[in-house]
């Protein structure tokens, strides 16, 4: 499953951050798993969350550690130049990836995906995440990488 | 609760007559029929009198006179004779309706009328074109008008449900793509190498392997664009015999919804064995879709208290929309409909 959230469709946060994502992404079904919230400072306490400053944004990976572990990276495209090229990224079938795109264009299967856009990929469809810049600027993602502790299969939970 | 500040699908053209028809919209009653001049009025189907339908009166020129007293009220609503009396009460009107009529369509805007936007009208320009060919029902669902979204955003029912038309077990194997763009969410399967699904074989007149898709587009909270169709392996879809399936979905009540389908092809445009064959085949998607949701309908309706939807992935699509509907419904509960928004404007 491949989740698309354009820039508008995020929530406001108690705490003034935005929330991009979340699992459960509704309330009260079953435990709480993690969340992404994005603000333009460090939000909390920092040994409640992974946290960086990308580009404009401070992203914050909220998780219950007891299930499953964060990793945040910043990950970049070089400059494609005249000739763009679709790169394949493998993305491990038992984790959940989450992407927020903070600088350049670029096609992703038939949609196209814009700085402000959230990705969310999980489960085994699709794992080759291809990617086509649609511009010259630099294509720059937090990438947020989810992991089940127990080495099980992490779903998203809507 | 409905969120009433959007446009909802009252009728096909073909029903709005000079013939008074009588539709509940949200809860609403409403009286559909056209002015001597062509163009569809809705009004509130009550007069004020006593709370006679109107639609049971009949029309006087671009008026429609209560068929109790004779009150009689004109396109916008504003009550024009009381027979009994010369003086017209202040308070003797009736809520009139901005309308758009479209492709066949007739839309009706039931909430406040200065933010009926035109523009806001879905796209169903496949109707009218004459590169393509429409097929049309109308069904009463037995159910709330959720679970028909529901239903839409989740086409893994197809291999559980229409097994003889549109279904076949891929269908659940393969994992969608959901896109959240403000009020609009789309879900996205591309089901690649398969068969084509039986009603689609037939009209379609192909056999082998090929790239089925089918992305439904939701536009709340009333309206579905379903992008469907079958293109050859590895193809754009653009190539393909493409389907557009148009669902107006129009809650009556808590418990019922009108459900306006259209089905638009870009094959066997002139061929009518193929609209005959899909009249029948998608009259049974129809039905079988009308059983199930009238079951689950009894079974929410007896549902204890605190019991849930489990949700899975497959149903991104589902949560996202049940999220907007809550977001425009909540946008509607902070503003308040004021008797003043519903006058005419002439009174």
């Amino acid at each position: 499953m491949r989740l698309i959230l354009r820039n508008v469709a995020a929530r406001l946060g108690d705490d003034g951050s935005l929330v991009v994502a979340a699992s459960p992404d509704s309330l009260a079904r079953q435990p709480w798993q993690w969340d992404v919230r994005l603000s333009r400072e460090p939000v909390g306490q920092s040994q409640d969350y992974v946290g960086a400053g990308i580009g404009r944004h401070h992203v914050c990976v909220r998780v219950d550690d007891a299930h499953v572990s964060a990793e945040l990276l910043t990950q970049t495209f070089d400059d494609p130049g005249t000739e763009r090229q679709t790169v394949t990224i493998g993305r491990p079938a038992d984790e959940l990836w989450l992407a927020v795109v903070e600088t350049g264009t670029f096609r992703h299967g038939h949609l196209e995906v814009a700085p402000g856009d959230v990705l969310v990929w999980e489960g085994g469809d699709p794992v080759g995440i291809d990617i086509t810049a649609t511009s010259d600027e630099r294509i720059t993602v937090a990438l947020v990488i989810l992991r089940r502790t127990d080495g099980q299969s992490l779903r998203w939970v809507p | 609760m409905y969120a009433l500040n959007a446009w909802y699908v009252a009728a096909w053209s073909t029903e709005v007559t000079r013939e008074p028809a009588r539709r509940t919209i949200c809860e609403i009653p409403v009286v559909l029929y056209r002015a001597v001049d062509g163009r569809a009025v809705a009004l509130e189907d009550r007069c004020p009198h006593r709370g006679y339908p109107l639609s049971a009166g009949r029309l006087v020129g671009d008026s429609i006179e209560c068929g109790y007293h004779g009150f009689t009220f004109d396109c916008e609503g504003v009550c024009v004779r009381v027979p009994a009396q010369e003086i017209i009460p202040r308070r003797t009107f009736v809520r009139s309706f901005p309308v758009v009529e479209q492709d066949g369509w007739v839309w009706i805007w039931t909430g406040e009328k200065d933010l009926a936007d035109v523009s806001k009208v879905p796209d169903t320009h496949w109707m009218t074109d004459p590169a393509w060919a429409t097929v049309t029902h109308s069904f009463h669902f037995d159910c709330r008008a959720e679970l028909i979204h529901d239903n839409l955003l989740d086409l893994t029912h197809e291999s559980f449900i229409h097994t003889t038309t549109v279904g076949d077990d891929y269908i659940y194997k393969h994992g969608i793509t959901v896109v959240v763009d403000g009020d609009v969410v789309s879900a996205d399967r591309l089901m690649p190498s398969v068969a084509a699904p039986p009603l689609y074989a037939t009209t379609m007149q192909l056999d082998g392997l090929w790239d089925r898709f089918h992305c439904t587009e939701f536009r709340a909270p009333s309206f579905h664009v379903l992008h469907s169709g079958i293109t050859g392996e590895g193809r754009p879809r653009e190539e393909g015999y493409l389907i557009k399936v148009l669902n107006g979905i129009t809650p009556i009540d808590a418990h019922n919804a009108h459900y306006f389908y259209a089905f638009s092809r870009n094959f066997g445009v002139d061929q009518q064995w193929a609209t005959d064959e899909l009249v029948e085949g998608l009259k049974t998607v129809l039905q079988e879709d009308a059983d199930a949701l009238a079951l689950q309908e009894i079974g929410l309706q007896t549902r204890p208290p605190g019991e849930f939807d489990v949700l899975i992935a497959q149903d991104a699509g589902v949560a996202k929309a049940r999220k907007v509907m809550a977001r425009l419904l909540a946008a509607e509960r902070q503003g308040t409909i004021t008797t003043a928004d519903l006058e005419p404007s002439s009174s």
